[in-house]
């Protein structure tokens, strides 16, 4: 009796944190082999331009990994990405720290903004065309708005939320002028915010990246397309899978910085 | 001596939903320089609005408010301000959260940024925690930092808005001993805010007593005479009892 209630302990994660984390892995790896197991039967009742089997994909990614080619379209895809994302981030944060701290420009920036928001970035890609033509400029642009709107309003919520105290106590110790207090008070409080608008906004990049690339930029979102064109599905499929990989990544580094910088919380 | 707080016939009202609200009404006393004068009263008896005009984080509607001789026109290095949430700034440490207002103004003559935030947080008992963030204190040890805060660009005048208010009973009667000695060493005027008549009368030169909101001052009682105080004292306990005899109906 005494081993069996030992067992169930064990079973139900009495033994502590490793038997926890245990299951969470165990969870985890099941869930994928289980997601892999529904799309290879998926597979294997269809034909193999409706759903690519899994080995098919597998077979892709082995061999433009080998070649190289996985690289050198991530290469092109980060030329327009990063700038676009750098590029749009700053602005959003900018144009939102202003909009969220001075009632003069929430009255005027901030009406414009009102109006341009509900717009889908992907509707300017026309703009895109005529003012950048196909380059990474034009790819960049698309990318930009979309990283300019989702930084700028956690920027503008960001500096809304500072706590009053903090900006009362900062000028009984000498803080005087807008800028010095925005400087010293508001933008350190809004980091956590300015972060999570950046995180998220790294993350939209690749799923708009691809969208963007439609106009014929190359990278990895055009090889995509080119590829859906002549039906090469299990290629589709191993982009695909490069991009999920990308997004993961880029979550992971920016939030390796965001627990470094926000070491205070 | 340039630190004396005066108000003359302050009034405030508010512009309220249904109406202007009178916070507080011909409200007059003085503190003098290096004097520990606390205000209390009920909670809506508007010591807070008054310790906040005092502070220049808000304008009288009446009368006048001078410190130092001079008409209060905003916030500033002259008056540092303690409050009950300690409003530490939560990404600096605490040698950090010290040095804020040193950044801003400078280390007073004859010291440097360093040496004066370390003698800031000795002065508080706060020396090992420099490196510490806020989160990582006690409510307690939080109050310290915000005092040694206010200390470090050497206000004349200290403004404390009910800064005990949620430590427990026995880190209180600590930081009282505690504000005491740094009061005593430092020669500050303190103007203390608190709704605690037995903190008011432990603490306090003179204890100034609000009446229900709209708020003025109903009696200027003073403390007792000993100090260290006493609380079983006779004195403590019939200036305890002059100030109770506001409060009850």
């Amino acid at each position: 009796m005494a081993s069996e209630t030992n067992t169930t302990d064990y079973l139900t994660g009495g033994g502590g944190f490793d038997t926890d984390d245990a299951r969470t892995v165990a969870l985890q790896a099941g869930a994928l082999v289980a997601f892999v197991a529904v799309w290879w039967v998926g597979a294997l009742v269809t034909s193999q331009n409706i759903l690519p089997r899994p080995p098919a994909v597998a077979q892709v990614l082995v061999a433009d990994l080998a070649s190289g080619q996985v690289f050198t379209l991530v290469g092109q895809s980060l030329r327009h990405y990063v700038p676009g994302l750098l590029v749009g981030s700053g602005l959003g944060m900018a144009v939102g720290v202003l909009v969220g701290w001075s009632q003069t420009a929430d009255n005027t920036v901030g009406t414009v903004a009102q109006f341009l928001r509900p717009v889908p970035p992907l509707a300017w890609i026309p703009f895109a065309v005529i003012w950048f033509g196909l380059t990474d400029a034009g790819a960049a642009f698309i990318i930009a708005i979309v990283a300019f709107w989702i930084n700028y309003y956690n920027a503008e919520s960001g500096v809304g939320s500072v706590d009053p105290a903090l900006l009362e106590v900062a000028q009984s110790l000498g803080t005087t002028t807008d800028r010095r207090l925005v400087r010293k008070v508001v933008l350190p409080s809004a980091v956590p915010e300015l972060f999570t608008g950046f995180r998220t906004a790294a993350g939209q990049a690749w799923m708009v990246m691809v969208a963007a690339e439609l106009l014929g930029v190359p990278g990895i979102g055009k090889h995509l397309w080119d590829a859906a064109n002549f039906l090469q599905m299990d290629v589709v499929m191993a982009y695909m899978l490069v991009i999920g990989v990308l997004f993961l990544l880029t979550d992971r580094l920016i939030k390796a910085g965001q627990s470094r910088v926000l070491a205070w919380r | 001596m340039t630190d004396t707080i005066r108000l003359a016939g302050v009034g405030k009202t508010y512009d309220g939903e249904h109406g202007p609200v009178r916070a507080i009404r011909h409200v007059s006393f003085a503190v003098d320089p290096g004097e520990f004068v606390t205000v209390v009263g009920p909670s809506g008896s508007g010591k807070s609005t008054a310790f906040r005009i005092i502070a220049g984080l808000e304008t009288a509607t009446e009368g006048a408010v001078e410190v130092g001789d001079e008409p209060v026109t905003g916030p500033g290095p002259d008056r540092g301000m303690v409050f009950q949430d300690d409003a530490l700034f939560p990404w600096r440490t605490v040698a950090g959260n010290v040095r804020y207002g040193l950044e801003e103004v400078g280390p007073p003559p004859d010291t440097t940024v360093g040496g004066r935030v370390d003698h800031c947080l000795s002065l508080v008992g706060l020396a090992d925690a420099a490196d510490q963030y806020p989160r990582e204190l006690s409510g307690g040890m939080r109050q310290r930092a915000g005092i040694a805060r206010a200390l470090a660009v050497d206000p004349p005048i200290l403004l404390m808005d009910e800064p005990f208010a949620s430590v427990d009973a026995r880190t209180k009667a600590t930081l009282h001993r505690e504000l005491l000695s740094i009061w005593q060493e430092t020669q500050k005027t303190i103007l203390f805010v608190t709704h605690d008549i037995e903190e008011a009368v432990y603490l306090s030169d003179r204890i100034v007593v609000f009446s229900e909101g709209p708020g003025t001052v109903v009696d200027v009682i003073d403390g007792p005479p000993d100090r260290p105080r006493d609380k079983t004292s006779e004195a403590f306990r019939e200036t305890k009892g002059a100030v109770l005899s506001y409060f009850e109906e």
